[in-house]
């Protein structure tokens, strides 16, 4: 049984079907209240009554974030989540998931999460908490992606690092006034080092960030760069450390 | 008599030879004394009264050598031998040399040979008797534990002692009249009479009726046994019947019962045995079904409160959410009085809710609480799993890298293997959450001391020092949210402690902030 629930828009919540949520709880009643709850913020809700609805739905539906129930007929909400991390929902792997259950009590609070659910509710809850967290844990994404679009794209301002000049839209670095011969992708790397000093990036989330989806070459690749770069940044190659083996930053100066 | 039974068999070897050696000597001069006035047939008893007398005696004192057959054997033989060389050196020697080997030489059974030999041979005798106790010490144990043996001494006694008894009347009557009286003109007084009565009758008789007893036992043993084993088999087989059985009951099967054969005591303890068993068996099937019938109710009183407590949360939850719903959208539309009594029914829901919580809590509390198993277990798989579990959800959900660093050969944590993935998982995740994106999340296992150290390290924003000391605190939340404005879970590090703290370790947790932060949890290496 599907329950396409007709979005309504109130003009609260700003872009009207800009994300969707699925939601699934086999209380048609209490369904129904969440879904009018969560439209008049201008989400558009997909309803779902059943484990294996839910996973059929999450695959045609693209939601931003899954409102489950653990108590559900068939197939329970803790095997649809662990399904769903196992890859079963096609991209919804990621997805970030509220578990509701009025199953309170602790342990099975905390096997929700360790399965991967991102936060949960005790029934009864109050509608207030439920979209105060439905809105945090949209934010959390929301963050993550702003942070690698950031990463990924160049830097805006020209960055100095002691004696290291680096313009990142002109594409030129120079070292105390004299210019370094670095390949464009050695100078996006250090210049993503020298935006977040301290800040560590491991070895897949630079090639993710800079290689993009064009590398074909192994890890390597990274590695191979940071010699280059601290080659030829001479003295100041210490600069670039290695953090466990599988990562790099720029020491805070 | 707690003296004599403090003489037996008490006395060190050489302390009780020398007593032997110093009695034979002692017993010597008192005969050599009274060499003159003795009878032919005394002087002939003479010595081999004084061997039996020396060679008892140390069979007396002696005390049980310990230890293994080997060794007890070898120290009786050597006891034995000690004894013989007593008699040889420190009888005959000096006896010869002081002239009071008259006593033998004279004797016209011995002469000067055959003296010294017999007393040298009171060590074989010694150990003969020796090994007459011990057997007599094992058929007694045979006894006690065979009712087929007890009863073949019964019947021995009885046989033996009839035997003896008209050994004894003939010899007193017929032939003791006669040949073994003393004279009652030996003139000397009491004492020489009494040694005169004691090697001329006493000795001879007591040597003369224990050989026909020995005898006779010999003869009569193994008919005796037999005509014992058919008498008793038929008790001894039902006996063995019931002991069997009633081992069988005390292991549980409450359905064994004995057949019962004949009138006599043994049927009667079958009866008994029987009717005993009828009503163990009874009683204890009336115990088993009020048994189970009781722990049905309490299952389903349990399932029943915990069913009624969560089927009521649902239509709370609808009616809650229906009703804040209205109250939210539609105040401005709603008549006064009314939206009073929807307030009204909104805080008599929250009332039900609270009733709801707290028989749920009631219900929960009869339940088992946290049970831990613990035991000694390898703690790389438990890290492998944890990574492999994690690693996938850490990349694609926050762009964090896992990794794992375990020193080899590590010596087994003790530890509850389910609790500690959980906790190590509770980590993990916790520090997935507070590290930005193309950070890297370390779980390490390495020994520190005696005990096993595993520490959950990140690349995230790292804690305030003021929240340092309270993350273990249930249901703290930090000062100010996370980067992505999500406040900290509040539970999974209070219940990481709990866990780890139960299995017998400690957590601890350093931070630098804008660094990141070191979550360790130290195990025991060792059961408690």
């Amino acid at each position: 049984m599907m329950v396409a629930v007709a979005a309504r828009s109130h003009g609260t919540g700003g872009d009207v079907g800009a994300k969707t949520i699925l939601l699934v709880e086999d209380e048609r009643e209490l369904a129904r209240a969440m879904a009018r709850e969560l439209e008049a913020e201008g989400y558009a809700v997909r309803h779902a009554a059943s484990g294996e609805e839910a996973l059929a739905l999450c695959a045609a539906s693209r939601p931003a974030l899954i409102i489950l129930d653990w108590m559900l007929p068939g197939l329970s909400g803790l095997e649809v989540l662990r399904q769903l991390r196992a890859g079963a929902g096609g991209e919804a792997a990621a997805l970030p998931v509220l578990m509701v259950t009025a199953r309170g009590s602790e342990m099975d609070r905390v096997v929700g999460l360790e399965v991967g659910a991102d936060d949960y509710m005790a029934k009864p809850f109050s509608m207030r908490e439920l979209i105060a967290r439905v809105h945090s844990l949209l934010r959390r994404v929301e963050a993550l992606e702003r942070i690698m679009a950031a990463d990924r794209a160049p830097a805006p301002e020209v960055l100095t690092w002691g004696g290291l000049v680096v313009d990142p839209q002109a594409y030129t670095a120079t070292c105390d006034g004299t210019p370094l011969e670095l390949t464009r992708t050695e100078l996006e790397l250090l210049a993503l080092l020298m935006r977040h000093p301290g800040r560590v990036f491991s070895r897949a989330y630079l090639l993710d960030a800079i290689w993009g989806e064009h590398y074909v070459a192994g890890d390597r690749s990274v590695d191979n760069a940071i010699l280059r770069l601290r080659r030829k940044l001479g003295a100041l190659g210490e600069a670039v450390e290695t953090v466990w083996g599988v990562g790099y930053r720029m020491v805070g100066r | 008599m707690s003296l004599l039974r403090r003489l037996t068999a008490s006395a060190r070897p050489a302390q009780a030879l020398l007593e032997a050696t110093a009695l034979a000597l002692a017993f010597l001069y008192l005969l050599f004394r009274r060499m003159e006035s003795a009878s032919p047939l005394m002087l002939g008893n003479g010595l081999p009264f004084l061997c039996a007398l020396a060679g008892l005696w140390a069979v007396w004192r002696v005390r049980w050598p310990e230890g293994s057959l080997r060794q007890r054997l070898l120290a009786e033989l050597g006891t034995a031998s000690a004894l013989s060389g007593c008699m040889g050196l420190g009888v005959a020697l000096p006896g010869s040399l002081l002239g009071w080997d008259a006593v033998w030489v004279r004797a016209a059974a011995f002469g000067p040979q055959l003296g010294p030999l017999l007393l040298v041979a009171t060590g074989p005798g010694y150990l003969l008797a020796r090994a007459g106790l011990r057997l007599w010490a094992a058929w007694g144990r045979l006894r006690r534990r065979r009712m087929l043996f007890a009863i073949t001494q019964a019947h021995l006694s009885v046989v033996a002692g009839a035997i003896l008894l008209l050994m004894g009347a003939w010899l007193v009557t017929s032939l003791g009249a006669g040949v073994y009286a003393p004279e009652a003109a030996e003139p000397g007084g009491l004492g020489p009479w009494l040694l005169a009565y004691l090697l001329e009758t006493v000795f001879p008789m007591s040597f003369f009726v224990g050989a026909i007893a020995l005898l006779v036992l010999a003869f009569l043993l193994p008919p005796s046994a037999i005509f014992s084993y058919f008498v008793a088999r038929r008790t001894t087989r039902r006996l063995e019947a019931l002991a069997r059985a009633a081992a069988d009951l005390q292991a549980g099967r409450y359905d064994i019962r004995v057949p019962v054969s004949g009138e006599d005591e043994v049927a009667l303890l079958q009866g008994a045995f029987n009717r005993m068993a009828n009503q163990l068996e009874g009683t204890l099937r009336d115990l088993e079904a009020e048994r189970d019938r009781v722990s049905d109710a309490l299952r389903a009183r349990r399932e029943l409160v915990a069913a009624v407590s969560h089927e009521l949360r649902t239509p709370v939850a609808t009616m809650r959410a229906t009703l804040e719903s209205a109250l939210e959208r539609r105040t401005g539309a709603l008549p006064a009085p009314l939206s009073e009594d929807l307030a009204v029914v909104g805080a008599e829901i929250e009332r039900l809710q609270r009733l709801i919580d707290d028989l749920f809590t009631l219900s929960r509390a009869e339940a088992h609480g946290l049970e831990l198993l613990c035991a000694l277990i390898p703690v790389a798989p438990v890290i492998q799993r944890v990574v492999d579990a994690q690693a996938r959800l850490a990349w694609s959900a926050a762009r964090v890298t896992l990794v794992q660093e375990v020193t080899p050969d590590l010596p087994p944590a003790w530890a509850d293997e389910a609790r500690l993935e959980q906790c190590l998982v509770n980590l993990v995740r916790n520090a997935v959450r507070h590290t930005p994106p193309g950070g890297i999340v370390a779980l390490e296992a390495r020994q520190a001391g005696t005990e096993l150290a595993l520490a959950v390290r990140d690349t995230g924003e790292g804690i305030a020092p003021g929240d340092l000391p309270h993350i273990w605190e249930r249901f703290y939340r930090g000062a100010q949210p996370g980067p992505d404005g999500q406040p900290h879970a509040g539970l999974g590090l209070a219940l990481v402690k709990e866990l780890v703290e139960a299995m017998g370790g400690r957590a601890t947790a350093e931070s630098v902030p804008g660094e990141g932060s070191c979550f360790t949890l130290y195990l025991p290496t060792v059961a408690p």
